[in-house]
């Protein structure tokens, strides 16, 4: 069951197209959280890099 | 919201008990406010008939001067729409959601756009749709998109809808090329055209949404928002401060000017009108003053509230005014949103290299302008541009002068019957006059 707000009205329409396109916007959002992930490893931490360095 | 005392405050009804305790036990509040995302609060005990019954009263912090999405510059509206984005997320990860995404709960304090809706939100409930997404892509992306892809001057459709644009209308207005952006495409294009699919459904909504697709959501729209740029970058006053007709050495004498009078009056507030950049405003800010920048070129806005931004300033508001048309008074009984002369009333006002647009450009007569600049404030610093200076005989280059008042004999004459002429000062190089007055008593 879905809550409705009192005195705002979201339109049916606009929770519909929630439904549609939130899948496809949840699958991409995560892919792109997880690439950032990954690649966020090989980026050198550049502490390390400065101890290194020394 | 209420008034007592001449303090706002705010009562929460036991209705709203709930969401409350959930936005500060959350820590939401906390990490909002530590963003600067949302305005302070305090909890108050207060007597009085309309604290009565209430489970809690809070005393917001005061906006020093409250604006109207159709008052701000693109970038303004951008950054309103991106908080508003922000603090739904941050809601998400806190266990809540905006239960509304007005572009009337932002204001710009410090610099900043602010949520003053502290009551705006609700526990999350998984599965459940945004109730406010539609309400957000009305405020914020449809006209931002419209300024973007169309015409920066299609901001002024939200004087007219005052719940936002319509996403129908939106998408009749934008180019055909804006089908092609997934943005647009899903937020504006589709958007529009579900509603018009749902229009006079009875039924219940059934959809649902996971967490991680509200995200996407949010995530996509923020995108979207920030891909948007305004195509235009030449108007008629967005570059003035770049081709004035006077010196260096005359700009800075008349900077002088205008702090020494402003040293004399020390004003709180300043309203600087036709502030185009903001440069004459600085003056005042430097001297401690909060000024209201108002303007009616959208880039020299913008490129106000750009300075505004890379400096960090905290009392400096740019905002889009028309003079000859300034916003009214709006909704419902002309009072929900106040009109800018109510809301304006300053300690001092700036009308620098303005009277001749006024006068010529727009044909007001002296006494008219005298009689509205006494409204707004008790001191007045202004410029009178004489027709000896280039930039009149510009304006009167095609058409007929008509303008046989318009002397320093005949504004002096007009002002006089409001105000009180403090001091007089030449700017050298020019035949420019600069005046500080003040308001007469009666």
């Amino acid at each position: 069951m879905i809550r409705l707000v009192a005195y705002l009205d979201p339109g049916t329409g606009s929770f519909a197209l929630q439904a549609v396109v939130g899948t496809v916007m949840g699958v991409s959002y995560a892919a792109r959280n997880r690439i950032k992930m990954f690649m966020g490893r090989f980026k050198k931490d550049p502490q390390t890099d400065k101890a290194d360095k020394q | 919201m209420y008034y007592e005392g001449g303090q706002v405050f705010r009562r929460i009804n036991a209705d709203g008990k709930a969401a409350f305790d959930l936005f500060m036990s959350s820590g939401l509040y906390d990490k909002l406010k530590s963003k600067g995302l949302v305005v302070s609060h305090e909890e108050v005990s207060v007597g009085g008939d309309l604290a009565r019954g209430a489970y809690k009263v809070i005393k917001p912090e005061l906006v020093p001067f409250i604006s109207y999405p159709y008052e701000w510059s693109f970038s303004q509206l951008k950054d309103a729409a991106l908080a508003t984005l922000v603090i739904q997320k941050q809601a998400i990860e806190n266990g809540m959601v905006l239960r509304d995404a007005s572009a009337y709960n932002i204001q710009f304090i410090d610099g900043q756009p602010r949520l003053i809706d502290t009551l705006s939100f609700d526990a999350y409930t998984a599965g459940e749709p945004w109730t406010a997404y539609r309400q957000f892509c009305q405020h914020f992306l449809a006209p931002l998109v419209l300024m973007s892809q169309v015409d920066p001057a299609l901001l002024s459709l939200l004087r007219v809808y005052i719940d936002g644009i319509p996403l129908p209308l939106a998408a009749k207005l934008l180019p055909l090329r804006s089908r092609f952006r997934p943005g647009l495409a899903t937020h504006i294009h589709l958007h529009a055209s579900f509603q018009k699919q749902h229009e006079g459904t009875a039924k219940r909504p059934a959809a649902s949404v996971s967490r991680v697709s509200l995200l996407g959501l949010i995530d996509s729209l923020e995108r979207t928002i920030k891909s948007l740029k305004l195509q235009i970058s030449k108007t008629e006053w967005g570059d003035y401060y770049d081709n004035t007709n006077y010196s260096d050495a005359s700009r800075d004498e008349k900077v002088g000017i205008t702090a020494e009078f402003v040293a004399l009056v020390n004003p709180a507030r300043v309203v600087d009108l036709g502030g185009n950049d903001g440069t004459y405003s600085r003056v005042a800010t430097k001297a401690g003053s909060y000024v209201i920048c108002a303007d009616i070129d959208p880039i020299a806005v913008d490129a106000n509230y750009a300075q505004v931004k890379s400096k960090k300033e905290k009392n400096l508001l740019p905002i889009l005014i028309d003079l000859t048309n300034p916003s009214p008074g709006m909704g419902w009984a002309n009072e929900e949103r106040a009109s800018f002369t109510s809301r304006a009333k300053s300690d001092m006002s700036l009308a620098l290299a303005l009277i001749h647009h006024l006068a010529i450009a727009n044909n007001l007569p002296l006494g008219m302008v005298a009689a509205y600049f006494a409204k707004l404030a008790p001191h007045l610093v202004i410029e009178f541009v004489p027709k000896s200076d280039s930039q009149v005989k510009r304006l009167l280059a095609t058409r007929e002068d008509i303008f046989p008042h318009y002397t320093v004999e005949g504004f002096e004459a007009a002002f006089s019957d409001f105000f009180d002429i403090v001091e007089t000062r030449p700017v050298t190089g020019s035949d420019r006059l600069m005046y500080l007055m003040k308001r007469k008593k009666n």
